[in-house]
């Protein structure tokens, strides 16, 4: 068991192209971290780097306190789970679960014990002597599940690792990979693009960008105070709603003129924002689907938007409103009868506002 | 309904044609492999007589022991069998090897030195005939299973049939395996070479056939009858005055058939390996 740090880890291929930057992180041990982010933002590059598969350019990587930037992979204590499973075809599933042991010369009673240790916490006794192509693709994740566990690492990797699965085997897999973490108690370094995943599994979210970090935090920090424009629009779904503005003053009150529509803002929030110089300045809105409120739970922002299309999901419903040059997403409750093709008066509680720098893109705090 | 009918018929006719193409084909390459076997069966005034007969007037089992008697076919089997085993062998451990390297490694000049390997597939092998045997010649080689074998143990086909077969295995595989533990050697040995099996018995397919069938290194590198593969010893069949057309064809129908057979069991290999040497990149 160990922690991990990266400090001032760069990945830079030929030709000058930057995958990671400055990238900076303490992962306490028997912590879980995702690394979330679109594709090509660096997030498995990382990984990879923290499994030796790729080069360090520059920067240190520590796996407890050894410095890694050149020990060789085997040598890393790190076990990795990757995307398309990569089981040895030609082997069983004992072996491929036994093949690093046997490398390692572990005896054959210890091989055989770890074996069905394994085997027993991911249910797939009963494939041992299958080859992984008689596997379905939930079981061969569980096989390469545990031919991790086997080698009892320091650190697991797990790159994307349920992106080959269906839907509903996605859910089940994630749940028994959260319970496995709480069962073997190491260091869990995971890679996804799926926020869902990232927002239910992580202890801590590393949202990455363009190679860069742009948040580090616990989901539901992460979810609450965005650092960022790309955090905020990124982790959650249906995205944040984003709207642009100007803050404006008339005496004491506040409003951010949104074109022809204004939003009114208490005096302690409109007082704070012009306070840190945004007064009559162009600012990014962003509000949550889920916090635009209809007339059931009127706030103390009314505004009148028009209703451009309802998707039922069941349990709730997803409503696009028309509020001047934008559209808005809402949920609501599928009890709420809502007409379609109709005006309809929106409400907004100003503490579930979030406000941005136009120009960095930077949350305002 | 109309134009779906008269597409079906389309497809259909499409169908017999093709098929009569293919047995066009077939027929053409079979014919001489028949006409051999039956002359094989015919006396030497009906080989020759014109307008020719298709079947023999009289089976002439006599041409092949002929032909056995004319020539020590022990020996000759001896020798091919060694032949065509140490280079099959051969070409199986080197260009394995070679196209793993070329498949799975990253070195300095790969590509350039690959380039340089496949152009010797672009001239005719007949060029380095006389190379050969001079350095043969200089190590003292000469009318020796060595001096037969030597060039052969390695294969710019070879190398270049491995090597997409190499490279069509995923690259997680190698990475998973660098993670379990394993250096190039072992993941070359334990990981990729039980995963490209077909890859291999294509090329033993396509070695032994180049081997049995071999003549100009074999004829030109062993003079003496003790020395010779089967192809080699049965060029003596055709003399300088005239030859035997039917115990020469006794001749090699008795040297073809363990090909054939081989073929036979293993065909499905050997057009898997021509296959996959045109069609993946």
């Amino acid at each position: 068991m160990a922690g991990l740090v990266f400090k001032n880890v760069y990945k830079i291929y030929p030709g000058d192209v930057e995958a990671v930057k400055e990238f900076n992180l303490e992962v306490k041990d028997k912590e879980f971290v995702v690394f979330v982010g679109p594709s090509g933002c660096g997030k498995s590059t990382t990984l990879r780097m923290l499994a030796g598969l790729e080069e360090i350019s520059k920067g240190e990587i520590y796996i407890g306190d050894t410095l890694v930037n050149d020990v060789p992979p085997k040598d890393r204590d790190i076990a990795m789970v990757f995307q398309n499973y990569a089981l040895y075809p030609h082997m069983t599933v004992y072996d491929n679960m036994a093949f690093a042991l046997k490398l390692k010369k572990y005896p054959k009673d210890e091989i055989n014990t770890r074996i069905t240790e394994a085997a027993k916490i991911l249910g797939i006794e009963e494939y041992l002597d299958r080859k992984p192509k008689a596997l379905s693709g939930g079981q061969k994740q569980r096989v390469a599940l545990g031919r991790a566990i086997v080698r009892d690492p320091q650190v697991f990797l797990m790159d994307e690792p349920l992106s080959n699965l269906d839907a509903k085997l996605r859910v089940q897999t994630r749940a028994e990979i959260i319970k496995l973490h709480e069962r073997l108690e190491t260091t869990f370094i995971y890679v996804t693009h799926d926020q869902t995943e990232a927002m239910t599994m992580g202890d801590r979210i590393v949202i990455m960008k363009d190679g860069v970090i742009q948040q580090v935090d616990t989901p539901q920090n992460v979810y609450q105070n965005p650092a960022n424009v790309f955090v905020a629009g990124f982790i959650g779904s249906p995205q944040m709603n984003f709207m642009e503005g100007v803050l404006i003053s008339e005496g004491d009150n506040y409003s951010i003129k949104i074109d022809d529509i204004r939003l009114n803002i208490s005096k302690e929030v409109g007082k704070g924002l012009a306070n840190k110089g945004y007064l009559n300045k162009a600012i990014i809105i962003g509000i949550r689907p889920e916090h635009i409120y209809n007339e059931t739970r009127k706030t103390q922002i009314e505004l009148n938007g028009f209703v451009e299309l309802i998707e039922m999901l069941g349990s709730e419903k997803y409503v696009y409103i028309k509020l001047g040059k934008y559209q808005l997403i809402s949920i609501i409750d599928s009890d709420i009868n809502i007409e379609n093709h109709k005006d309809i008066k929106i409400y907004f509680d100003e503490r579930k506002l979030h406000f941005f720098d136009k120009d960095t893109e930077l949350a305002i705090k | 309904m109309k134009e779906i009918s008269s597409n079906k018929k389309r497809m259909q006719i499409n169908k017999i044609i093709i098929h009569l193409l293919l047995i066009l084909g077939a027929i053409i390459t079979i014919i001489p492999f028949v006409w051999m076997i039956l002359t094989s069966f015919k006396t030497l005034g009906e080989s020759t007589i014109i307008p020719p007969t298709i079947f023999p007037k009289q089976m002439q089992w006599e041409n092949y022991k002929e032909a056995m008697r004319t020539l020590p076919y022990g020996k000759f089997y001896f020798n091919t069998i060694v032949y065509t085993m140490l280079t099959t062998i051969g070409q199986i451990v080197f260009c394995s090897m070679a196209g793993y390297a070329f498949a799975r490694i990253d070195f300095k000049g790969k590509n350039f030195i690959f380039v340089l390997i496949l152009s010797v597939l672009m001239v005719p092998g007949q060029i380095f005939l006389i190379p050969q045997f001079m350095i043969m010649k200089k190590l003292g080689l000469l009318n020796s299973i060595t001096a037969l074998v030597l060039p052969g143990l390695f294969s710019a086909y070879g190398t270049f049939l491995m090597r997409q077969f190499y490279m069509g295995i995923p690259k997680e595989l190698e990475e998973a395996a660098r993670l379990d533990g394993c250096n190039h050697f072992t993941i070359f040995w334990k990981i990729m070479t039980p995963l490209v099996k077909p890859g291999i018995a294509a090329l033993a397919i396509t070695a032994c056939l180049y081997c049995w069938n071999s003549l100009m290194w074999p004829l030109i590198v062993n003079t003496s009858i003790d020395k010779m593969t089967l192809s080699a010893g049965l060029s003596t069949l055709s003399g300088q005055h005239g030859t035997n057309f039917p115990v020469a064809m006794a001749g090699t129908v008795l040297a073809v058939w363990p090909m054939i057979v081989l073929f036979a069991i293993f065909q499905k290999h050997f057009v898997e390996g021509m296959a996959s040497t045109g069609s993946k990149s």
